[in-house]
């Protein structure tokens, strides 16, 4: 998907009006909610049979306005459809399970959920000599040796290190890169963040032959298997040596601001 | 590190916890262990006990293995002003007996800080230059201006984005052709440096932008902004005109530290 919102609203609880078995991807509502219809590829995180040992977290996907029927996306097996933990453990018979069966009259709720407080943070820097860009008008990638930090875990991003990342949290991220060069190359040189191989968002186009910094921000939506990268641009005759005297010279953060 | 929560992972305790204690074993009670994954390297999964009571603490996991009915807390690892390690009974007790995994107000970010310049100053030439912050104009929870620094009342990870706009020099003389950038040095060290360029025009903006992680918080970490000014043998004088605008620093908390 390209980009979705992750819906909420207050005060939205009742009662299943059928019971909701492992394999089915309809909810039936005993009342009907006060859902706006859902359109795109936007979802309303679901709690059914919340604080239960059943308890599961569902997506309402599709869903019209003033109708008691809607989609959900399950936990289809290991593969995480809804990539939300529980992860189907039933503690009564101490089994892992695909998913629940629910009943009907059992509770759904709609609120938060451990996604809504999924933090992502990572910086990483270059340390090591030796890094250029191809320079002659041709894009290449900037890559890190150094970790500053990185929080999430197996939601996290993938590679610590290395030229491309991938955070496992879908959402939407606010990245920021610095990329400094020896010395001024004449006459533009730019990095820009890229996204599965495409350009994303562009950084400061300076004139190049009096400067030698050079920084990209911005928020790019990462569906949790879009991978990033930084990438230098420069007109000069490359290849170009990237500056790393100090970590503050070519660093790049990125951070979860919303789930997605 | 990773702060690791799930969903619906409650329960009983299993054995009591003494009230004195800064690390304990913390025993699961009931027939199945929790559904914890193995926590691994500094990874923790914040857990409250006996919430809703007068005995409520907050304790870290820091090691578990999965399917185990024991593992190691930080005891009174949030917030023991309010909340200090306390006995907690062993079901069934009078002084409480329960464990969830829940959201603490560790995870709703609450710190913000925007300041800026109102006094001239210049750029000593070809150096790095202190820009004291000397006026804030809005701040939200544990942060505030000292000195011309930020200082962070609370740990954690911020968004910081600065701005500085400089003229020419002080002689008079284009300053075109050498370099200008700016810079947030954290406790003493340069952390972030924005675009670095000698197109100046007058004035000139410069901007740095990125994430820094606090990780003490009180007066061990600090913020501050420099900025370079690399005409040889001129100082070069911040623009203060609208300063909110175009000489200020703007922070954010992301995420509590984990």
């Amino acid at each position: 998907m390209a980009s979705q919102s992750r819906l909420s609203y207050n005060n939205q609880i009742g009662t299943l009006g059928a019971t909701m078995w492992p394999a089915s991807t309809e909810i039936i509502f005993g009342q009907i909610p006060n859902f706006a219809t859902i359109t795109g590829s936007d979802y309303i995180p679901l709690i059914i049979d919340p604080g239960a040992i059943n308890e599961e977290v569902v997506w309402l996907v599709a869903y019209t306005a003033g109708s008691n029927v809607g989609t959900i996306w399950r936990s289809l097996g290991k593969v995480e459809v809804v990539p939300e933990v529980p992860d189907f453990f039933n503690h009564t018979s101490g089994n892992e399970l695909p998913q629940f069966t629910h009943y009907g009259g059992a509770g759904w709720l709609q609120g938060p959920t451990q996604s809504d407080f999924q933090k992502v943070n990572f910086s990483v820097y270059r340390a090591a000599s030796g890094l250029t860009i191809p320079g002659g008008s041709t894009w290449g990638p900037l890559t890190y040796d150094t970790l500053d930090f990185s929080t999430g875990g197996a939601n996290g991003i993938a590679a610590y290190i290395g030229t491309s990342f991938t955070p496992y949290t879908p959402g939407y991220y606010m990245i920021c890169a610095r990329m400094t060069v020896g010395t001024s190359v004449a006459p533009r040189t730019i990095i820009s963040i890229w996204k599965n191989g495409n350009e994303e968002v562009s950084g400061t186009d300076l004139l190049a032959s009096f400067a030698t910094g050079y920084t990209v921000q911005g928020i790019v939506f990462l569906d949790g298997n879009d991978y990033f990268e930084i990438e230098g641009y420069s007109t000069g005759s490359g290849p170009i040596t990237v500056s790393t005297t100090t970590p503050a010279l070519t660093r790049m953060s990125a951070t979860l601001v919303m789930p997605g | 590190m990773a702060r690791i929560q799930y969903n619906n992972e409650s329960g009983f305790l299993g054995a009591p916890l003494n009230g004195t204690d800064t690390t304990s074993t913390i025993t699961f009670g009931g027939s199945y262990a929790p559904n914890f994954a193995t926590i691994t390297g500094t990874d923790y999964i914040p857990l409250v006990l006996d919430a809703g009571t007068q005995f409520m603490e907050i304790v870290w996991l820091t090691a578990y293995t999965a399917g185990n009915f024991t593992g190691t807390i930080t005891r009174g690892a949030e917030d023991t002003a309010h909340w200090p390690v306390v006995p907690h009974g062993q079901m069934p007790s009078a002084t409480g007996n329960k464990w969830a995994c829940a959201a603490t107000t560790w995870d709703f970010p609450q710190v913000s800080y925007m300041g800026y310049r109102t006094t001239a100053m210049n750029l000593t030439s070809s150096a790095m230059t202190n820009i004291p912050i000397d006026t804030t104009w809005s701040y939200s929870g544990g942060i505030v201006e000292f000195l011309g620094a930020i200082v962070f009342g609370t740990a954690g990870f911020y968004m910081v984005e600065a701005t500085a706009s400089i003229h020419e020099s002080a002689d008079g003389h284009s300053a075109n052709g050498y370099r200008y950038f700016l810079s947030v040095y954290q406790t003493g060290v340069e952390v972030l440096r924005g675009v670095d360029t000698g197109q100046l025009a007058d004035p000139l903006g410069l901007t740095c932008s990125g994430m820094v992680d606090i990780p003490v918080g009180g007066s061990a970490d600090y913020l501050s902004l420099y900025a370079y000014n690399g005409y040889p043998t001129q100082v070069v004088p911040i623009n203060v005109n609208s300063p909110q605008v175009n000489c200020t620093i703007r922070i954010a908390q992301i995420a509590p530290y984990n």
